[in-house]
């Protein structure tokens, strides 16, 4: 059939290709340069897979990822079904839980936990052994290690499965304690296996998420000796001089064989099996009581883990900054030489912090809006959704450092000379963060029912008109939702941020980066403070006028 | 209801083909569905049909007959195989030509199932929406929602959100959104299964009532067949894809042409026998009837006759009569029904006004008028 193609058709059509180009030819190319340069990089392979500490860096990866992505997907799921389908809900905090971690940067996050818990000078050992208890929390360890790792996966998880929760039919479990069966034995065998694929999909976004993490195996995993793949690829390209790109494309290229097992698993797993159709209505107030202890102790473990992923690190953060140097106790003479020494010495700090505002503020609204066109685009589905469908979805296969590394190398250098500029960096976060947008826009679209926007096409209205003034309104708290996620996560990068930014265009994680180098830890908790209090300022807002919709 | 009546479409097109009265005409329409199998379903099979100007058709069958589908294509939310749709005159589907006008420029109504009322809007902008597609200015905007609030009798809600209404509420305000573009053709989408039996029948009436005060054209889908015979001016009973039967409600209902029509346009009392012309020999004896045409000599037939053209005691002018045995009695209200037994073991429904009848396990007479009975093809699906 031809359809008249409207200019609002056209430019959805053109910024796809657009998206297409832009995910797809650093690929290309940097996947193109392995086969035209033959030579360099089979030396490069030869290099890597010779060098001895290859096998313990993979196997020590391999431990982290799986044994934290694990404990995010208990995590997330126990918390989600608490918050979302049962009595034990904490009010207004339940809607802050599913990223509460995201609201410290992670880099600022690690740095908290080495103030909480290194082992001579941690807050928390130092009142054990005033205590006089006999017990030293070491994060520089690998249950240290893996638990903040932990803190940082559980957002990736939660997010889906409490989406997949809150849209599922009450019904559905209402029948399987009409069957007899108590509350847990309903979530164990009626409700898990339902939101089955929202678990996988987090599970996978975890494991992505959890192999380019970057600050956090920096901080601890250096300081633990636990050596990590995230850390060696940045170290390749950004410590030694010349660049030894080869190097990493082809450990890039390992994490891509990873990615790429795993994400044909989840696929055949959800074409295996045949799951329950989430029904579009609301569960409301049916939710399952639960008993007085059993809600007690669910309460505490989320007031707990509040406490644990940002209420402690960012305390933490914030009395070191204070402090003249970092003695691990809570006296001591308070000052604000350190926020003056960080802001005031170099001017990169304050143009960091700025450049990192804008770009968030910046890419999440970009984002959004693309994602919402694009998202908009695959929904009416045919060949080219699909290849829209995945192209969006591309970047989380890859990690952020394998995709830095393609941009950089597409383009760095000529024709387009962008090594260096923000608008390298803008692209980049837009390309890393896309699949994030477009999953956020996409279950956005399936909250607006589809008699919805037919209502408006019959009345006489086109496509555009209908996504603007029907279906964009009731998606708002969707899109505001992903609009968080993609703002915090471009404001606490640092993967991209250390490939991609310069002195010339500091952003915070570049400049964090720099002082954990060369500065000290009270400077460095100094601009975690500041970078944490912003975010969070920017999250809160935006989850207040969201609650207010 | 003046201003609501006579605005004619800034839209339409002058009538090139078709009767000037014809405002719908499909023509060979298939729309096929591929199952998660392979298996291909034709849900709309190769379907004729011409809808005049104010004419209310319904299209009425079991789940799965093709009437929703055939309804979407006409609206253009269903992309079909094969097929021409004509609105007044103005192709806007034709597979040959490959013409598909798009939904919006269509210029129809529609009353969904869901309501489907836009939540983040008033009641008032909700109906004012259809109009403002419609280069009509604002002042008249207002008039005509008003009148059209007024008309189904939420006038006073225009300033709410749908949010605070209550079911039948909302449904009165779909019903206004689907009629303030005035005397067009509307399209209604099951839009009474979702309230209860009292407010349906209210709002049966008033669609009635205000079918009759506009005079737009409908075209309604149901499975309900007594709905359907409310509010039909025409009925079309579909089964698998294609057209069972076309006619007036009455003639549906009185002379169904095969017995899954028959059987699910109401209760029947069905007696197998063999046909020989209008005459069936069955187990109970001979029933006279009316036989369909095609009917030939000797094939398997049904002598079809609805309960309540049943008698106790018939007049001695009936020839179809027999005496039985009341194996039962179930009230209905306003009706009760009784089972009975005729020779042969052949069991009946017999029709009696309120509570009156014979008791259980009484002798009585009962015959059926050979007028009342349709003697059918025993093949005929059942639906």
């Amino acid at each position: 059939m031809t359809r008249v193609r409207s200019p609002f058709a056209i430019a959805v059509g053109v910024l796809g290709l657009l998206t297409v180009v832009l995910v797809g030819y650093p690929l290309v190319r940097t996947v193109g340069g392995i086969a035209a340069d033959g030579p360099t990089f089979g030396a490069a392979a030869l290099d890597v897979l010779r060098s001895s500490n290859l096998l313990p860096m993979l196997g020590s990866t391999a431990l982290v990822l799986v044994v934290s992505t694990s404990l995010a997907v208990v995590i997330a799921a126990l918390f989600a079904w608490l918050s979302e389908r049962t009595t034990a809900r904490l009010g207004w905090l339940a809607g802050v839980l599913p990223v509460v971690s995201l609201l410290v940067p992670s880099i600022a996050g690690a740095i908290g936990w080495v103030l909480l818990a290194s082992p001579k000078a941690g807050f928390v050992n130092v009142a054990l052994r005033e205590l006089g208890l006999p017990i030293v929390l070491d994060v520089f360890s690998w249950p240290g290690l893996i638990g903040v790792y932990t803190l940082y996966l559980v957002p990736q998880v939660y997010l889906p499965v409490s989406a997949a929760l809150s849209d599922l039919d009450p019904a559905l479990e209402e029948a399987a304690r009409v069957s007899g069966r108590g509350p847990w034995r309903t979530l164990v065998e009626v409700t898990l296996p339902v939101i089955r694929p929202a678990i996988l999909s987090g599970a996978l976004l975890a494991l992505v998420y959890g192999i380019a993490l970057f600050s956090v195996p920096l901080i601890i995993g250096t300081q633990a000796r636990i050596d990590i793949l995230s850390v060696e690829i940045v170290r390749l390209l950004t410590t030694d001089f010349p660049p030894r790109l080869p190097e990493a494309i082809v450990l890039s290229v390992v994490v891509l064989l990873v990615l790429g097992v795993a994400w044909t698993v989840n696929a055949r797993v959800l074409r295996g099996g045949r799951f329950a159709t989430i029904g579009g209505r609301s569960s409301g107030d049916r939710r399952i009581a639960l008993g007085r202890t059993a809600t007690v102790l669910a309460r505490a473990g989320m007031v707990g883990y509040l406490l644990v992923a940002a209420v402690l690190p960012f305390g933490a953060l914030v009395i070191v900054s204070l402090q003249g140097f970092w003695s691990g106790r809570l006296t001591g003479p308070l000052s604000l030489e350190n926020y003056a020494d960080v802001f005031g010495s170099a001017g990169a700090t304050l143009a960091g912090l700025r450049n990192s505002l804008v770009l968030g503020l910046l890419c999440a609204t970009v984002g959004m809006a693309v994602a919402l066109l694009l998202a908009w685009r695959i929904g009416r589905g045919g060949g080219w959704g699909r290849v829209l469908d995945a192209t969006t979805k591309l970047p989380g296969a890859l990690s952020h450092v394998v995709i830095a590394v393609a941009l950089v190398a597409a383009f760095a250098g000529p024709p387009f000379a962008l090594g260096g500029s923000l608008l390298l960096l803008v692209l980049a976060y837009l390309v890393l963060y896309l699949p994030q947008a477009t999953l956020s826009a996409q279950s956005a679209f399936a909250t607006v029912g589809r008699e919805l926007t037919e209502a408006s096409l019959v009345a006489g209205e086109g496509p555009a008109g209908t996504l603007r003034r029907i279906s964009a309104p009731l998606m708002t708290r969707g899109l505001l939702a992903g609009w968080v996620f993609l703002f915090v996560l471009v404001v606490g990068d640092i993967t991209a941020s250390a490939i991609l930014a310069s002195t010339r265009t500091p952003v915070v994680g570049f400049v964090i980066l720099g002082l954990f180098q060369n500065g000290t830890y009270p400077t460095l908790a100094a601009l975690g403070a500041v970078v944490t209090v912003v975010s969070s300022a920017v999250v809160l807002t935006a989850l207040a006028i969201r609650r207010r919709r | 209801m003046a201003a609501t009546a006579v605005e004619p479409r800034p839209d339409e097109a002058e009538p090139r083909g078709g009767a000037p009265s014809t405002r719908i005409a499909v023509h060979g329409l298939t729309k096929t569905y591929t199952r998660r199998d392979g298996t291909t379903v034709r849900a709309v099979d190769d379907l004729t049909l011409d809808v005049d100007a104010g004419e209310f058709l319904v299209l009425l069958g079991p789940s799965g007959c093709g009437k929703t589908t055939l309804l979407r294509s006409l609206a253009g939310l269903e992309d079909v195989q094969a097929g021409r749709i004509e609105l007044d005159g103005r192709p806007v589907e034709d597979s040959a030509a490959r013409v598909r006008v798009p939904t919006e420029r269509r210029g129809l109504s529609m009353m969904f199932q869901s309501y489907a009322l836009w939540p983040h809007k008033t009641v008032a902008q909700n109906v004012e929406y259809p109009l403002t597609t419609r280069r009509i200015d604002r002042p008249e905007r207002a008039d005509r929602v008003r009148t059209v609030l007024d008309a189904v009798g939420v006038g006073a809600l225009a300033g709410q959100y749908p949010g605070a209404l209550s079911g039948g509420q909302q449904q009165r305000v779909a019903l206004a959104r689907s009629l303030v573009a005035g005397d067009g053709i509307v399209l209604f989408d099951e839009p009474l299964s979702n309230v209860d039996a009292r407010v349906r029948e209210q709002l049966r009436a008033e669609i009635r009532r205000l079918h009759a005060e506009i005079g737009f054209t409908a075209v309604y889908v149901t499975h309900d067949q007594e709905e359907a015979l409310t509010l039909a001016t025409r009925l079309l009973v579909l089964r698998e894809g294609r057209i069972a039967q076309s006619g007036s409600p009455a003639e549906v209902y009185l002379r169904p042409t095969d017995a899954g029509v028959a059987r699910f346009m109401g209760a029947g009392n069905e007696i197998s026998g063999v046909a020989r012309g209008d005459i069936v020999t069955s187990d109970a004896g001979d029933v006279v009837g009316r036989a369909m045409p095609e009917i030939a000599e000797g094939t398997p037939v049904v002598a079809f006759s609805r309960p309540e053209t049943w008698c106790f005691d018939p007049p001695p002018a009936v020839l179809n009569r027999w005496t039985g045995t009341v194996a039962g009695t179930v009230f209905l209200g306003s009706v009760s029904e009784h089972t009975v037994v005729l020779p042969g073991g052949v069991r009946v429904r017999v029709r009696t006004l309120g509570a009156t009848g014979p008791d259980v396990g009484a002798e009585v007479e009962v015959g059926v008028p050979a007028d009342a009975v349709r003697v059918l093809a025993a093949s005929g699906s059942p639906s």
